[in-house]
């Protein structure tokens, strides 16, 4: 049972070494799937959205930044998105548009 | 969600046999750890489910002690008469075991935190490697002076839904014309701070329509409250003359409460009402003061980057029996506290660093049947590892559009619920 256990920790770690040899990468995919889960409330586990509540895939990459650096530089506006957005810097954009847009949805 | 899965695992090098398992499932001689949740609300719930997403290999077990869970969420709308009682009632069990993960009907009798095992009332001993508490809230009697828990269904608070949910209802329903309903609000914190300003909404304007000349008093035990400007902006055009608020620096603290005569005494007057309504101050669900989780405040402190007790290691507490900053005790709170402790406890089970959660509480309260205003926070730590901080919070304004917000409140609450229990 241990030898097995063993064999499984061994080949994954082999695997996650193989495959990101980066903690620098891992850390900003974990990053950005912290700052994602704050959005799934509203926008649905997967950002698929509901009724007046919009999604946030289908969106390009550029747009979603687009989109979410309007929101956040708009000093006016006092729509949800607008209190929100606000409170992210531009790296957090980044983070949240590569979560929701790239091929690791959150 | 396949594809969610693969991009998450990927990044986990191990998901056994590293981090902090120490005695629980290892000490059981098995090879994966044992992730225990009790409690079947918003928070539990939402937990169990996102780090079963998260890591779908791992063991999860759910204990909740009822077998169908009836929501506090939605049930302003069933006091006034514009929602069934039944639109209240949830059955997560079936959802949860479609996904794999363990369901008990089942009180706690015992939480040894040494052994990392529990004592459940139907008999099962069951060991943890790590334990997630949402035990919700529960209150404090002895702070009401003139109200025991067995008298208070004839001064219902309906701050759990249930039997004391429709008691209200049918209470309120009966107020002869031109009666008073009257309501004793607590101090912060308790669950949903702008739950009892919605209740009075959504009353007056049924009251509006069936007995026109009746009022409303709440008695608060706060000097502001949540979304006060958008609530009384709305009472100010909507029930004009109808409800009255009157703050502690109005009325001084209440002195006692006789609920058979449903007369409150302040410092300075009496007040009598055909309904009352005493809401009790609340605490910590007492499972957690048994677990020793709560600290002198009531409530359990948590680690700002993964909700572990401050206190005891190896439990991590949600909800609203976790004091997270000035994060409000709210089903939406819980859904966003559950989501960042799945992702922090995943992280650890595969012994990677955690990153800075940033937590989102919107929230939605009626002022009509079909009208809404908001409320939008921000929470989290601002360096790795720091306090919890307020970025901001944000409401409303009074001119806003309030037909719009109460669609998004259809949409967002149907979401709430659905992604809960569905």
């Amino acid at each position: 049972m241990h030898l097995t256990h063993h064999s499984l920790l061994f080949m994954a770690l082999t695997f996650f070494l193989s495959a990101h040899p980066t903690d620098a990468k891992a850390n900003e995919h974990m990053r950005a799937k912290a700052l994602a889960a704050g959005c799934k409330g509203c926008h649905g586990e997967h950002g698929e959205g509901q009724g007046s509540l919009p999604a946030l895939t289908g969106l390009t990459q550029d747009e979603f930044m687009r989109r979410m650096e309007g929101y956040r530089l708009d000093e006016q506006s006092n729509s949800v998105m607008h209190r929100i957005a606000k409170h992210y810097d531009h790296e957090d954009v980044r983070l949240l548009a590569k979560a929701f847009t790239g091929d690791s949805a959150p | 969600v396949n594809r969610e899965r693969r991009t998450f695992l990927k990044w986990i090098p191990a998901l056994a046999g590293m981090g902090s398992l120490s005695i629980g499932a290892l000490a059981q001689g098995r090879g994966s750890p044992r992730i225990v949740v009790i409690g079947g609300g918003f928070s539990g719930i939402n937990f169990a489910r996102a780090l079963k997403r998260l890591l779908p290999a791992i063991e999860i077990v759910v204990i909740e002690r009822q077998a169908e869970y009836t929501r506090c969420p939605g049930s302003n709308r069933v006091i006034a008469g514009f929602a069934p009682m039944a639109s209240l009632t949830h059955r997560a069990a079936p959802t949860l075991i479609k996904e794999g993960i363990r369901w008990i009907q089942s009180s706690i009798q015992r939480i040894d935190t040494v052994q990392r095992r529990l004592q459940l009332e139907h008999g099962e001993t069951l060991f943890y490697d790590r334990l997630v508490l949402a035990p919700g809230i529960d209150f404090q009697w002895d702070k009401v002076r003139g109200v025991s828990e067995h008298q208070s269904l004839d001064v219902p608070h309906a701050w759990r839904a249930g039997v004391q949910t429709v008691r209200l209802r049918d209470q309120i329903k009966a107020i002869p014309p031109g009666g008073v309903f009257m309501m004793t609000v607590p101090g912060n914190p308790y669950r949903c701070p702008p739950g009892p300003y919605e209740r009075a909404s959504l009353i007056a304007a049924s009251l509006k329509r069936n007995n026109p000349r009746a009022k409303i008093i709440i008695l608060d035990a706060k000097s502001k409250f949540s979304k006060e400007k958008g609530f009384k902006s709305a009472w100010a055009s909507l029930y004009p003359g109808m409800i009255d608020w009157i703050s502690l620096e109005t009325e001084g603290e209440i002195d006692h409460i006789d609920p058979t005569t449903r007369t409150v005494q302040t410092a300075f007057h009496r007040y009598q009402a055909d309904v009352l309504s005493v809401i009790p101050p609340q605490r910590a669900g007492s499972l957690a003061a048994q677990a020793d989780l709560a600290d002198e405040t009531l409530w359990c402190p948590v680690n700002s980057m993964n909700f572990e007790s401050t206190r005891v290691k190896g439990i991590h507490v949600i909800g609203d029996a976790a004091s997270y900053g000035s994060i409000p005790k709210s089903a939406f709170a819980a859904q966003t506290e559950a989501r960042a402790c799945a992702l922090s406890v995943a992280l650890e089970l595969g012994g990677l660093p955690l990153p800075n959660p940033r937590l989102i509480n919107h929230c939605y309260s009626l002022i009509a049947e079909e009208k809404a205003i908001s409320i939008t926070g921000i929470y989290g730590p601002k360096s790795l590892g720091g306090a919890v901080e307020t970025f901001g919070v944000m409401e409303s304004t009074p001119e806003a559009d309030h037909e719009k917000e109460y669609q998004e409140t259809m949409d967002w609450f149907d979401l709430l619920v659905r992604s809960t229990f569905n």
